[in-house]
């Protein structure tokens, strides 16, 4: 007959990883209220844009330069095409290359800063790379990040895919910093050794106990990180390393018409502006209400 | 804590003092153009895109209109085209196929249309005051084909190819041009009546040569002001890099004192300011505007824009070595595929014609019978890519310069457009010389952009963009269709008259061939970017397209 013995059980004076004091939970302003409609509206427009856009987004469908009117509601570019249904069908673009760089730049940047964070100190090449890898991440962060972003399109060129990569790229090292620092806060507690004491495997440690408890401030970055996601989207466009044409992109469409803004035709650079402009504003807002406001 | 009352009273002045700054400096008159006022001016200014950084043109061809028009108002040449009036244009334009002395007196062709001898104006003297002489015209010849970097050896062959043979000084006022085939002279009148048969003062640039330079190009290069060594209209004065330059007038020059003695040439790189300082009368030229600005303009009293013929085309070139344009019956497809006329309306906004040939149909004995008729048709489009078994849509990158807002346009009008015949267009943006380098290199399916001959020569023409191994041939033609039109070629350039009947139908079919191969597709000719206030005279429409400063006056009447 054979026994097997239980795993080893935590020793019962394992500190507890340490959680946020609840705090009461301050009322929501009009403002806040405001941002959040709006920035739903955003979401959903990124949705359903394309199929509610009154013309074809990619097409010439009238003459050329036309006013705002009750057949071309945002009038139309200097190739005929709608302004209106191109600013709808360009806030799925700009949401989705913002929404995806954004993801995919904190679970980057949450990966390389646990990384970092839980080597740097050690002896051995480990510790060298994580310390070379802490220094790359401050040179990346050096340099502006307009430029990073040039570099990465101009040697992968200029697709959708390239886009959510270059942003991801720019952004990551921010996320990576910030869950780095949390780490070096908190792998020194004593309940990571309690659990590596009761055995559990460095790796297994990391994900349980170090992750959860270093991640949140990268968590609550993300809606900056958003913010900056969707004006870097526009800034590529407007510098003309965006999307090509025809594609309807807000920097792009931007540029494409800031030329007209200055002969007072203002509607082609006008309507995607404002539509960057509410995104970015609310987004800002809101990333205000639930980071800056709760610190303080 | 709130301010004082006395820092408050204090504070309010300072503002009230900043504002009416700020009023008395906005109203200020900036004291350059004198636009309006009626009397005959001897300054204008010009507001360009950007600012010339090379006037050496055997250094390096550096595109951009102020590098070619200061170059060009600082050289001349031994002959030049006459201006004469063009029916339906309100300005004058160049006579294409007669030539006028410049820096030479007269000339004259030996009977067998070999040997040009030019007689040189005597005691004509260069901006720096040493004498024309036929040694400085030898050594500027010589310097030319020192350098590769000007390309002049590529636009003087076949013409010329040994220049110690081919030009030479007979005595100190008498050079002589010899070639070896008849055909070459038109072209190489043409050529010598351009900036690239620019003449320089060989006294003046041989004091800065040495071993390792021996023609002066480093030198000349080494700073804007090394620049005057030419006997053009105008010399530059100062050079204030990315804001202004200031030209002022040659007193040497061979026409004697010009009306417009300096020439401020301002930086403006954004195409509405300047526009609109053009209305405002801030300045009196205004370059390289867009053409829905002009078409703005056409209604303001204020302003005039030149209407006339132009030699810029707007063309589509097809890589023949590449799917799908491997095959001619997708190119003429393709053809038919292209909203021409919306293109010239809309996106030039009438500042284009309509125009699908290469050649100047006003040249003697043209024949446009042989071109295949190619109208925007989507059914024929779609009709002929059946015929050849192709299954649509058919897909393919259309390469534009993101430096060209108009060509950018098209190509946006021409990919909704071509839908409808079974054509997926997708628009590729690159800087210039990316799609010029990627183009010469084969690795563009198609490429769509503004071009022109420096020589409206109709074999110069046919050739560019049809040589072998060509700077401008990005169509790689070859084969059956491509060795019968250069047998045509071969014909005509055998003729003793380039322009002459004998070669004029051969120049026609051989355009009928380039037609039917589809290999470039021209869509328009594009009109002057320029506009003036209406009180500056003179313009005529240069081969180059740029302005002959020396023509120019300002003041007086308005032009309508």
């Amino acid at each position: 007959m054979t026994s097997t013995l239980p795993p080893p059980a935590a020793p019962t004076d394992t500190p507890a990883p340490p959680t946020a004091a609840r705090r009461p939970r301050p009322r929501l302003g009009v403002g806040t209220w405001i941002a959040a409609a709006l920035l739903g509206l955003v979401l959903l427009v990124a949705v359903i844009g394309p199929l509610i856009a009154p013309h074809d987004p990619t097409g010439v469908v009238g003459l050329p330069s036309r006013p705002p009117s009750g057949e071309h509601w945002g009038g139309t570019d200097s190739t005929g095409m709608d302004v209106f249904s191109r600013t709808l069908a360009g806030t799925r673009i700009d949401v989705a290359i913002a929404v995806f760089s954004t993801l995919l730049a904190t679970a980057l940047g949450i990966v390389v800063g646990l990384a970092v964070g839980m080597n740097e100190s050690r002896r051995g090449p480990v510790g060298m790379a994580a310390r070379g890898l802490s220094r790359l991440l401050d040179l990346l962060q050096a340099i502006p990040v307009v430029i990073i972003g040039l570099v990465v399109v101009s040697f992968f060129g200029t697709s959708t895919v390239t886009m959510i990569l270059a942003i991801a790229v720019i952004l990551m090292p921010i996320q990576a910093r910030l869950t780095r620092t949390e780490v070096l806060r908190v792998r020194g507690d004593a309940y990571l050794d309690a659990a590596r004491q009761a055995g559990q495997h460095e790796l297994r440690v990391i994900v349980k106990h170090v992750l959860p408890n270093s991640v949140r401030p990268a968590l609550l970055n993300v809606s900056v990180i958003l913010g900056i996601s969707i004006v870097l989207t526009a800034a590529l466009g407007f510098l003309g390393v965006g999307l090509p044409p025809p594609t309807p992109e807000w920097g792009s469409m931007i540029a494409h018409g800031a030329g007209d803004a200055a002969v007072g035709k203002w509607w082609s650079a006008g309507f995607p502006a404002a539509a960057l402009c509410i995104t970015v504003a609310s987004a800002s807002v809101l990333t205000h209400r639930f980071t800056v406001n709760r610190v303080g | 804590m709130p301010a004082p009352p006395r820092l408050r009273r204090l504070a309010r002045a300072a503002v009230a003092v900043v504002a009416l700054g700020l009023v008395a400096t906005a109203c200020a008159d900036t004291g350059d153009s004198a636009s309006g006022s009626g009397a005959a001016r001897d300054t204008i200014v010009v507001v360009t895109g950007d600012q010339a950084s090379n006037v050496v043109r055997d250094y390096g061809f550096t595109n951009g209109t102020d590098n070619q028009e200061v170059t060009n108002s600082i050289h001349a040449q031994l002959i030049r085209k006459p201006y004469i009036a063009e029916e339906g244009a309100n300005v004058q334009v160049q006579d294409l196929y007669h030539f006028e002395p410049f820096l030479a007196q007269s000339y004259d062709v030996s009977p067998d249309g070999k040997v040009f001898t030019f007689h040189l104006r005597q005691g004509l003297k260069s901006q720096q005051g040493n004498e024309l002489t036929a040694d400085d015209v030898v050594w500027s010849f010589e310097r030319k084909f020192s350098s590769k970097g000007g390309g002049m050896p590529g636009y003087y062959a076949p013409m010329l190819t040994d220049i110690d043979k081919q030009v030479v000084a007979v005595d100190k006022y008498t050079v002589t041009f010899t070639i070896d085939q008849p055909g070459y002279g038109f072209t190489l009148l043409g050529n010598l009546a351009e900036n690239i048969g620019s003449i320089y003062d060989s006294t003046y640039l041989k004091q800065h040569a040495t071993a390792d330079d021996p023609y002066a190009i480093q030198w000349g290069v080494s700073s804007m002001m090394n620049g005057n060594s030419g006997f053009g209209p105008y010399m530059l004065q100062s050079v204030t890099p990315n804001q202004e330059i200031v030209m002022t007038a040659n007193p040497n020059y061979v026409f004697g004192p010009l009306p417009i003695k300096t020439m401020i040439r301002r930086v403006v790189p954004d195409a509405a300011t300047r526009a609109n300082m053009l209305v405002r009368g801030d300045a009196d030229v205004a370059l390289d505007l867009r053409p829905s600005d002009q078409a703005d303009l056409a209604s303001n009293p204020d302003v005039f824009t030149p209407t006339a013929s132009s030699n810029l085309y707007h063309s589509i070139t097809l890589n023949t070595k590449q799917a799908p344009f491997d095959n001619r019956t997708v190119r003429q497809a393709l053809a038919y595929a292209v909203p021409y006329d919306q293109i010239v309306k809309d996106v030039y906004h009438g500042r284009a014609y309509a125009y699908q040939h290469l050649l100047d149909d006003k040249q003697p004995y043209y024949d446009e019978s042989t071109l295949p008729k190619y109208t925007y048709d989507p059914a024929r489009a779609k009709a002929l890519l059946a015929q050849a078994g192709i299954t649509t849509p058919v897909s393919f990158t259309l390469t534009v310069s993101n430096a060209s807002p108009s060509v950018q346009d098209s190509a946006v009008v021409l990919a909704s457009a071509a839908k409808d015949a079974g054509f997926d267009v997708k628009i590729n943006q690159v800087p210039a010389a990316q799609l010029f380098s990627d183009g010469l290199a084969g690795r563009l399916q198609a490429n769509m952009g503004t071009g022109s001959a420096v020589t409206m020569s109709p074999p110069y023409e046919l050739q560019l963009v049809t040589q072998p191994g060509g700077g401008s041939n990005l169509s790689f033609w070859s084969g059956p269709d491509y060795d019968a039109f250069a047998q045509v070629m071969k014909q005509g350039l055998a003729s003793t008259d380039a322009i002459g009947p004998e070669a004029g139908p051969l120049w026609s079919k051989a355009e009928g061939m380039l037609a039917d191969s589809a290999a470039n597709i021209f869509v328009a000719r594009v009109m002057s970017p320029y506009s003036l206030r209406a009180d500056v005279h003179g313009y005529a429409q240069r081969t180059d397209r740029r302005i002959d400063y020396a023509a120019i006056t300002a003041g007086g009447e308005q032009n309508s």
